[in-house]
């Protein structure tokens, strides 16, 4: 009986069901990077073992490579991600990378500390956005499974907070692209959050590897709402977390700088007593002040009374003193008076006397001066009269 | 200023006042005519300074009336 007989391929019939077959599944290969090449139609290295001798050929689109955020070099430990394959023109078995991480701590932090260094002088880790007041509304990027979302959402305060919550792995090699998505997702929804929370538990630095991968610190630091980020870690800290607004070291304690968020309405009632406390006293120093003021007042008040008192009392003694010295003035033009009426030629008529004179006006005082026949004028105390001299006598 | 005038003129008066009666007085033997003239003179003196002194009263009780008062 003839069998059928085994069919023959040509290469390229052999070849597209070889590629057929290696491309039923996913593979993830770790090893070390050699030969790193970077050309416009993509990027080619080998991965080899450290022990062992083994060699591939892997090859990233450009697309892929831009995507991973992680500048490959010869030396680099990874973990590709991908499909086994062959380049039909040349036959060649080439490993179509689709995700690579890097694996190893030496490889790790050797990538960590060159973006720490190029983003620092970008200053990504410098700007700290204050978070707004009464956070109501909560963007939460985390995954959904695990105690990080329960711890979280348990220790937010009972104030009626809505949680927007995207779910993503965080760690493997799909974190980095659905934690980007996240980030892009409530980059265009901004206005439906107060604030925009990334966090996970703690674990190695190759669990961490996505936040510290440079389009997610980029994205952090981009949100147009305030970031807390949160990721547990040893020693160095995520780059992610450096780039946020604000952290915390637990899920608790992010929960908490939520809250505290509020603790100004919180605290109201303390508050408020605060304020009776403190009107109060200065109520009680503006009186205290016044009270002084005013017996400062009084007391320059006495003081000035006292100065007018003074200054009344010697203007009284100088007035006296007017006085006096006007009764003197008095009593002497009274005295000058009376003497002078007592000495005056006036007071002798009155008493009987009379005053002679000659036709020239002279008063007579000696008969020797007349001789008989003169006229002479005789003045009393009342008139005058004029006579003839007849006879003269020397007594 | 009239006050220092005023002031002025009492004194001066005053001392002419004075003047004619230490004037009597060193006369041994008034000579009637002159004596009459000095008692002329002095009369308006005399009658000048009551005037005066009576104004300056007047102004006088007026302040003390206006201190008195204040005081009240």
């Amino acid at each position: 009986m003839a069998t059928a007989p085994e069919p023959v391929f040509s290469v390229s019939e052999f070849l597209d069901l070889v590629i057929e077959l290696l491309g039923q599944r996913d593979f993830e290969v770790q090893g070390e990077v050699t030969g790193a090449k970077s050309h416009p139609t993509g990027f080619y290295f080998s991965l080899k073992d450290e022990r062992g001798g083994g060699l591939m050929d892997c090859y990233m689109s450009p697309y892929a490579y831009r995507g991973a955020g992680i500048a490959l070099e010869d030396g680099m430990l990874v973990k590709v991600g991908g499909i086994a394959s062959i380049y039909k023109p040349k036959g060649r078995f080439s490993f179509r990378v689709q995700t690579i991480q890097l694996a190893g701590e030496g490889s790790l932090k050797k990538a960590y500390e060159a973006l720490k260094k190029k983003l620092t002088e970008e200053g990504l880790f410098d700007r700290k956005r204050a978070l707004p007041e009464f956070i109501s509304r909560v963007g939460l990027i985390t995954s959904r499974t695990g105690a990080v979302i329960d711890d979280f959402r348990r220790n937010l305060a009972p104030l009626g907070l809505s949680v927007l919550h995207y779910d993503v792995r965080v760690e493997g090699a799909q974190a980095v692209p659905q934690v980007k998505r996240a980030l892009e997702w409530f980059g265009r929804h901004a206005e439906r959050v107060d604030a925009l929370v990334l966090v996970r538990g703690g674990g190695s630095m190759e669990d961490l590897q996505a936040f510290n991968d440079e389009y997610v610190v980029r994205g952090v630091f981009g949100s147009r709402v305030p970031t807390v980020v949160s990721i547990g870690h040893d020693r160095d800290v995520p780059l992610a977390q450096m780039a946020a607004d604000a952290s915390a070291s637990t899920p608790t304690a992010t929960a908490h700088v939520i809250n505290a968020s509020w603790d100004r309405l919180r605290r109201l009632p303390e508050t408020s007593q605060k304020l009776v406390f403190a009107y109060d006293t200065a109520l009680s120093a503006v009186r205290a002040d016044v009270g002084g003021h005013a017996h400062r007042l009084a007391t320059q008040m006495a003081r000035i009374a006292g100065a007018a008192d003074r200054i009344q009392q010697r203007l009284g003694h100088a007035l006296a003193h007017v006085g006096h010295r006007i009764g003197h003035l008095r009593d002497a033009v009274e005295r000058h008076d009376r003497f002078l009426a007592s000495v005056s030629p006036e007071r002798q008529l009155r008493l009987g006397y009379s005053i002679v004179t000659d036709g020239a006006g002279s008063v007579i005082r000696d008969a020797a001066q007349l001789k008989p026949g003169h006229a002479v004028r005789t003045r009393l105390a009342r008139g005058a009269f004029v006579s003839e001299v007849k006879e003269l006598s020397s007594e | 200023m009239p006050k220092t005038t005023e002031k002025n003129d009492i004194a001066k008066s005053l001392r002419e006042l004075e003047r004619i009666v230490a004037w009597f007085d060193e006369q041994e033997q008034v000579d009637v005519q002159q004596g009459l003239e000095k008692v002329r003179e002095g009369a308006v003196l005399v009658k000048e300074l009551r005037t005066r002194l009576k104004e300056v009263e007047n102004e006088f009780n007026e302040v003390k009336k206006e201190l008195e008062d204040d005081d009240e």
